[in-house]
Protein backbone atom coordinates (compact mmCIF):
# COMPACT_ATOMS: atom_id res chain seq x y z
CA UNK A 1 0.00 0.00 0.00
CA UNK A 2 1.22 3.16 -0.93
CA UNK A 3 1.58 6.61 0.98
CA UNK A 4 -0.80 8.07 -0.33
CA UNK A 5 -3.83 5.28 -0.42
CA UNK A 6 -2.73 4.89 3.92
CA UNK A 7 -3.35 8.71 4.21
CA UNK A 8 -6.71 8.77 2.59
CA UNK A 9 -7.75 5.36 4.03
CA UNK A 10 -6.81 7.06 7.67
CA UNK A 11 -8.68 10.01 6.58
CA UNK A 12 -11.92 8.17 5.68
CA UNK A 13 -11.40 5.84 9.34
CA UNK A 14 -10.86 8.84 11.47
CA UNK A 15 -14.38 10.21 9.85
CA UNK A 16 -16.04 7.05 10.49
CA UNK A 17 -16.61 6.31 6.82
CA UNK A 18 -14.81 2.91 6.05
CA UNK A 19 -16.56 -0.42 5.96
CA UNK A 20 -16.15 -2.45 8.61
CA UNK A 21 -13.69 -4.97 6.38
CA UNK A 22 -11.85 -2.17 5.15
CA UNK A 23 -10.97 -1.28 8.49
CA UNK A 24 -10.35 -4.42 9.59
CA UNK A 25 -7.75 -4.73 7.07
CA UNK A 26 -6.38 -0.90 7.77
CA UNK A 27 -6.20 -2.32 11.32
CA UNK A 28 -4.06 -5.46 10.36
CA UNK A 29 -2.01 -3.05 7.71
CA UNK A 30 -1.37 -0.84 10.93
CA UNK A 31 -0.62 -3.80 13.12
CA UNK A 32 1.88 -5.02 10.86
CA UNK A 33 3.73 -1.68 10.31
CA UNK A 34 4.63 0.14 13.34
CA UNK A 35 6.30 2.83 11.07
CA UNK A 36 3.04 3.79 10.08
CA UNK A 37 1.67 4.67 13.18
CA UNK A 38 3.25 8.80 13.02
CA UNK A 39 1.24 9.12 9.67
CA UNK A 40 -1.84 8.15 11.12
CA UNK A 41 -1.16 10.06 14.46
CA UNK A 42 -0.63 13.20 11.77
CA UNK A 43 -3.48 12.39 9.92
CA UNK A 44 -5.45 12.54 13.38
CA UNK A 45 -4.40 15.42 15.32
CA UNK A 46 -4.77 17.62 11.91
CA UNK A 47 -8.66 16.36 11.38
CA UNK A 48 -8.92 17.29 15.46
CA UNK A 49 -7.01 20.46 14.93
CA UNK A 50 -9.55 21.17 11.74
CA UNK A 51 -12.87 20.30 13.75
CA UNK A 52 -12.18 22.77 16.76
CA UNK A 53 -11.19 25.15 14.34
CA UNK A 54 -14.30 25.00 12.22
CA UNK A 55 -16.70 24.03 15.59
CA UNK A 56 -15.16 27.00 17.36
CA UNK A 57 -17.31 29.57 14.75
CA UNK A 58 -20.80 26.97 15.50
CA UNK A 59 -22.81 28.26 17.11
CA UNK A 60 -23.83 32.03 16.64
CA UNK A 61 -24.55 34.08 19.99
CA UNK A 62 -27.63 35.85 18.77
CA UNK A 63 -31.00 33.44 19.34
CA UNK A 64 -32.88 32.23 16.52
CA UNK A 65 -35.48 34.52 14.82
CA UNK A 66 -38.74 33.03 14.78
CA UNK A 67 -40.03 31.62 11.85
CA UNK A 68 -41.25 34.07 8.86
CA UNK A 69 -45.42 34.82 8.86
CA UNK A 70 -45.20 33.80 5.40
CA UNK A 71 -43.77 30.61 5.47
CA UNK A 72 -46.22 29.52 8.23
CA UNK A 73 -49.12 30.93 5.95
CA UNK A 74 -48.01 29.10 3.17
CA UNK A 75 -47.90 25.89 5.33
CA UNK A 76 -51.10 26.58 6.82
CA UNK A 77 -52.58 26.63 3.21
CA UNK A 78 -51.39 23.12 1.97
CA UNK A 79 -52.69 20.83 4.09
CA UNK A 80 -50.97 16.81 4.78
CA UNK A 81 -53.72 15.03 3.02
CA UNK A 82 -53.04 17.23 -0.52
CA UNK A 83 -48.93 17.04 -0.74
CA UNK A 84 -48.61 14.13 1.47
CA UNK A 85 -48.95 11.81 -2.32
CA UNK A 86 -45.69 10.65 -2.98
CA UNK A 87 -44.88 11.57 -6.79
CA UNK A 88 -44.26 7.58 -7.14
CA UNK A 89 -48.17 6.83 -6.43
CA UNK A 90 -49.23 9.88 -8.80
CA UNK A 91 -47.09 7.84 -11.59
CA UNK A 92 -48.29 4.56 -10.74
CA UNK A 93 -51.92 5.81 -11.33
CA UNK A 94 -51.23 7.07 -14.52
CA UNK A 95 -49.65 4.17 -15.84
CA UNK A 96 -52.67 2.09 -14.42
CA UNK A 97 -54.75 4.45 -16.01
CA UNK A 98 -53.42 4.42 -19.38
CA UNK A 99 -52.83 0.32 -19.91
CA UNK A 100 -56.73 0.50 -18.60
CA UNK A 101 -57.67 2.91 -21.87
CA UNK A 102 -55.32 1.10 -23.96
CA UNK A 103 -57.31 -2.28 -23.31
CA UNK A 104 -60.14 -0.51 -23.95
CA UNK A 105 -59.57 0.26 -27.34
CA UNK A 106 -58.13 -2.78 -28.20
CA UNK A 107 -60.43 -4.10 -30.03
CA UNK A 108 -59.57 -5.49 -33.35
CA UNK A 109 -59.74 -3.19 -35.99
CA UNK A 110 -60.14 -4.39 -39.51
CA UNK A 111 -58.94 -2.05 -42.56
CA UNK A 112 -59.16 -3.77 -46.35
CA UNK A 113 -56.31 -1.95 -47.87
CA UNK A 114 -57.66 -2.44 -51.33
CA UNK A 115 -60.92 0.41 -50.50
CA UNK A 116 -58.84 2.00 -49.08
CA UNK A 117 -55.48 2.67 -50.81
CA UNK A 118 -55.85 5.41 -53.01
CA UNK A 119 -53.44 4.26 -55.71
CA UNK A 120 -55.82 1.32 -55.70
CA UNK A 121 -58.55 3.60 -56.01
CA UNK A 122 -56.66 4.85 -59.50
CA UNK A 123 -55.87 1.88 -60.78
CA UNK A 124 -59.38 0.32 -60.85
CA UNK A 125 -59.96 3.64 -62.85
CA UNK A 126 -57.70 2.87 -65.48
CA UNK A 127 -58.69 -0.44 -65.68
CA UNK A 128 -61.99 0.67 -65.64
CA UNK A 129 -61.52 3.37 -68.40
CA UNK A 130 -62.26 2.09 -72.36
CA UNK A 131 -58.41 2.78 -73.26
CA UNK A 132 -56.08 0.74 -71.82
CA UNK A 133 -52.79 2.72 -72.16
CA UNK A 134 -49.94 0.84 -71.56
CA UNK A 135 -47.97 3.50 -68.70
CA UNK A 136 -45.12 3.15 -65.82
CA UNK A 137 -48.15 4.59 -63.64
CA UNK A 138 -50.48 1.59 -64.00
CA UNK A 139 -47.77 -0.64 -64.00
CA UNK A 140 -46.81 0.59 -60.72
CA UNK A 141 -50.78 0.02 -59.94
CA UNK A 142 -50.85 -3.32 -61.16
CA UNK A 143 -47.98 -4.30 -59.17
CA UNK A 144 -49.28 -3.18 -55.96
CA UNK A 145 -52.85 -4.59 -56.79
CA UNK A 146 -51.35 -8.06 -57.83
CA UNK A 147 -49.46 -7.54 -54.25
CA UNK A 148 -52.47 -6.64 -52.29
CA UNK A 149 -55.23 -8.39 -53.64
CA UNK A 150 -54.26 -11.90 -51.67
CA UNK A 151 -53.69 -9.47 -48.90
CA UNK A 152 -57.20 -9.25 -47.87
CA UNK A 153 -57.48 -7.51 -44.54
CA UNK A 154 -54.99 -6.19 -41.96
CA UNK A 155 -56.11 -7.04 -38.37
CA UNK A 156 -54.77 -4.27 -36.16
CA UNK A 157 -55.34 -5.25 -32.39
CA UNK A 158 -53.69 -2.84 -30.49
CA UNK A 159 -51.41 0.99 -31.32
CA UNK A 160 -48.43 -0.73 -30.32
CA UNK A 161 -48.34 -4.17 -31.51
CA UNK A 162 -47.69 -5.25 -34.57
CA UNK A 163 -50.66 -5.66 -37.55
CA UNK A 164 -51.84 -9.18 -38.71
CA UNK A 165 -52.92 -10.03 -41.72
CA UNK A 166 -56.78 -11.52 -41.36
CA UNK A 167 -59.06 -13.54 -43.33
CA UNK A 168 -59.26 -12.50 -47.43
CA UNK A 169 -62.05 -10.12 -47.67
CA UNK B 1 -52.20 25.25 13.98
CA UNK B 2 -52.05 23.01 10.93
CA UNK B 3 -50.01 19.53 10.67
CA UNK B 4 -48.31 21.06 8.28
CA UNK B 5 -47.47 24.38 10.16
CA UNK B 6 -46.89 22.14 13.07
CA UNK B 7 -44.11 19.92 10.84
CA UNK B 8 -42.16 23.23 9.07
CA UNK B 9 -42.18 24.53 12.96
CA UNK B 10 -40.87 21.29 14.27
CA UNK B 11 -38.17 21.25 11.04
CA UNK B 12 -37.31 24.82 11.53
CA UNK B 13 -36.04 24.04 15.44
CA UNK B 14 -34.44 21.05 14.51
CA UNK B 15 -32.65 22.56 11.67
CA UNK B 16 -32.61 26.03 11.84
CA UNK B 17 -29.55 26.04 13.35
CA UNK B 18 -27.95 23.64 11.51
CA UNK B 19 -29.17 25.91 8.10
CA UNK B 20 -27.95 29.82 9.96
CA UNK B 21 -24.53 28.18 11.20
CA UNK B 22 -23.88 26.86 7.52
CA UNK B 23 -24.89 30.01 5.62
CA UNK B 24 -23.13 32.31 7.86
CA UNK B 25 -20.21 30.47 7.77
CA UNK B 26 -20.18 30.73 3.94
CA UNK B 27 -21.24 34.19 4.13
CA UNK B 28 -19.51 35.64 6.93
CA UNK B 29 -22.13 37.83 8.26
CA UNK B 30 -25.52 36.85 10.76
CA UNK B 31 -27.72 39.30 9.08
CA UNK B 32 -27.52 37.97 5.86
CA UNK B 33 -27.51 34.39 7.26
CA UNK B 34 -30.58 35.31 8.92
CA UNK B 35 -32.08 36.16 5.17
CA UNK B 36 -31.19 32.93 3.77
CA UNK B 37 -32.28 30.93 6.61
CA UNK B 38 -35.79 32.46 6.17
CA UNK B 39 -35.61 32.20 2.08
CA UNK B 40 -34.99 28.09 3.08
CA UNK B 41 -37.75 27.80 5.13
CA UNK B 42 -40.07 29.61 2.76
CA UNK B 43 -38.86 27.01 0.29
CA UNK B 44 -39.54 24.19 2.57
CA UNK B 45 -43.08 25.74 3.62
CA UNK B 46 -43.92 25.85 -0.86
CA UNK B 47 -42.77 21.91 -0.88
CA UNK B 48 -43.43 20.64 1.88
CA UNK B 49 -44.17 17.21 0.05
CA UNK B 50 -40.23 17.37 -0.98
CA UNK B 51 -39.13 18.03 2.73
CA UNK B 52 -41.05 14.65 3.67
CA UNK B 53 -39.69 12.54 1.38
CA UNK B 54 -36.28 13.60 0.94
CA UNK B 55 -34.04 10.52 2.12
CA UNK B 56 -31.63 12.67 4.27
CA UNK B 57 -33.57 15.95 5.43
CA UNK B 58 -30.51 17.84 6.56
CA UNK B 59 -29.14 17.24 3.26
CA UNK B 60 -32.68 18.34 1.00
CA UNK B 61 -32.10 21.78 3.56
CA UNK B 62 -28.30 22.45 3.03
CA UNK B 63 -29.16 21.83 -0.67
CA UNK B 64 -31.82 24.12 -0.94
CA UNK B 65 -29.57 26.64 1.52
CA UNK B 66 -26.61 26.25 -0.89
CA UNK B 67 -28.95 27.44 -4.03
CA UNK B 68 -30.16 30.06 -2.55
CA UNK B 69 -26.94 30.96 -1.29
CA UNK B 70 -25.61 31.08 -4.66
CA UNK B 71 -28.29 32.94 -6.33
CA UNK B 72 -27.56 36.00 -3.38
CA UNK B 73 -24.18 36.06 -4.19
CA UNK B 74 -24.35 35.97 -8.15
CA UNK B 75 -27.44 38.80 -7.68
CA UNK B 76 -26.11 41.22 -5.16
CA UNK B 77 -22.50 40.34 -6.35
CA UNK B 78 -21.66 40.04 -2.76
CA UNK B 79 -17.82 39.56 -1.95
CA UNK B 80 -17.76 36.13 0.25
CA UNK B 81 -15.70 36.79 3.13
CA UNK B 82 -12.80 34.51 3.23
CA UNK B 83 -11.34 35.62 6.29
CA UNK B 84 -12.57 34.45 9.37
CA UNK B 85 -10.56 37.54 11.20
CA UNK B 86 -13.46 39.65 10.29
CA UNK B 87 -16.11 37.34 10.68
CA UNK B 88 -17.98 38.40 13.91
CA UNK B 89 -19.50 34.74 13.52
CA UNK B 90 -15.76 33.57 13.80
CA UNK B 91 -14.94 36.05 16.34
CA UNK B 92 -16.35 34.53 19.16
CA UNK B 93 -13.46 31.88 18.98
CA UNK B 94 -10.81 30.03 20.57
CA UNK B 95 -8.67 31.94 22.73
CA UNK B 96 -7.05 29.10 24.57
CA UNK B 97 -4.65 27.75 21.40
CA UNK B 98 -3.30 30.11 18.85
CA UNK B 99 -2.94 27.22 16.77
CA UNK B 100 -6.78 27.15 16.07
CA UNK B 101 -6.61 30.21 14.82
CA UNK B 102 -4.10 29.36 12.53
CA UNK B 103 -5.89 26.54 11.26
CA UNK B 104 -8.69 28.74 10.40
CA UNK B 105 -7.03 30.85 8.17
CA UNK B 106 -5.25 27.50 6.51
CA UNK B 107 -8.84 26.45 6.07
CA UNK B 108 -9.46 29.45 4.52
CA UNK B 109 -7.06 29.33 1.66
CA UNK B 110 -8.48 26.03 0.67
CA UNK B 111 -10.30 26.30 -2.30
CA UNK B 112 -13.47 27.13 -1.99
CA UNK B 113 -14.87 23.30 -3.41
CA UNK B 114 -12.97 21.77 -0.78
CA UNK B 115 -13.51 24.23 2.11
CA UNK B 116 -17.55 23.74 1.43
CA UNK B 117 -17.01 19.81 1.74
CA UNK B 118 -14.65 19.83 4.67
CA UNK B 119 -17.45 22.82 6.79
CA UNK B 120 -20.36 19.88 5.94
CA UNK B 121 -18.16 17.43 7.59
CA UNK B 122 -16.61 18.96 10.75
CA UNK B 123 -18.46 21.45 11.44
CA UNK B 124 -22.35 20.18 10.53
CA UNK B 125 -21.25 16.35 10.55
CA UNK B 126 -22.64 15.44 7.32
CA UNK B 127 -21.80 12.08 6.40
CA UNK B 128 -19.91 11.75 2.76
CA UNK B 129 -23.43 10.41 1.33
CA UNK B 130 -25.11 13.69 2.82
CA UNK B 131 -22.78 15.91 1.32
CA UNK B 132 -23.08 14.40 -2.32
CA UNK B 133 -27.08 14.61 -1.72
CA UNK B 134 -26.56 18.48 -1.05
CA UNK B 135 -23.96 18.92 -3.22
CA UNK B 136 -25.15 17.15 -6.25
CA UNK B 137 -21.95 15.31 -6.79
CA UNK B 138 -20.82 12.15 -6.56
CA UNK B 139 -19.35 10.40 -3.02
CA UNK B 140 -16.50 9.54 -4.63
CA UNK B 141 -15.69 13.65 -5.68
CA UNK B 142 -16.88 14.45 -1.54
CA UNK B 143 -14.17 11.99 -0.75
CA UNK B 144 -11.52 13.13 -3.32
CA UNK B 145 -12.04 17.13 -1.72
CA UNK B 146 -11.65 15.59 1.60
CA UNK B 147 -8.69 14.18 1.16
CA UNK B 148 -7.08 17.33 -0.78
CA UNK B 149 -8.23 19.40 2.13
CA UNK B 150 -6.99 17.13 4.92
CA UNK B 151 -3.40 16.60 2.79
CA UNK B 152 -3.22 20.55 2.58
CA UNK B 153 -3.84 21.02 5.78
CA UNK B 154 -1.39 18.47 7.31
CA UNK B 155 1.00 19.83 4.73
CA UNK B 156 0.56 23.40 6.33
CA UNK B 157 0.86 21.67 9.99
CA UNK B 158 3.90 20.35 8.97
CA UNK B 159 5.38 22.86 7.15
CA UNK B 160 4.76 25.04 10.73
CA UNK B 161 7.23 25.11 13.58
CA UNK B 162 5.79 23.62 16.40
CA UNK B 163 4.60 20.12 15.65
CA UNK B 164 1.51 19.56 15.94
CA UNK B 165 0.85 16.38 17.29
CA UNK B 166 2.11 19.04 20.93
CA UNK B 167 0.02 21.71 19.54
CA UNK B 168 -2.92 19.68 19.79
CA UNK B 169 -2.28 18.05 23.06
CA UNK B 170 -2.14 21.23 25.04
Amino acid sequence: MNHETLERLLIDRRLGELTEDTEALLKEVLRLAPDTAPIAERIDATLELASRALRAAKSPAAPLPPLNSQSLAIAAKRPISSTALPGRFAIAAALILTFWLGGRMSSPTSISVSDRTPQLQITKAIDASPVNVWSLGQLAARSVQTRTSDSANIQWTSPIARPQLGAKS
Amino acid sequence: MSDSTAELTQAYSEYGPLVRAYAAGRLGNLHDADEVLQETFLAVAQNMAGFRTASSQKAWLIGIARNILRHRLRKLTLRRTADLEHDPVARSTNEIDPRVDDMKLAINRLPDAQREVLELRLKHECSYEEIAGSLHIPIGTVRSRIHAAVASLKEWAERTKEPLTTATRT
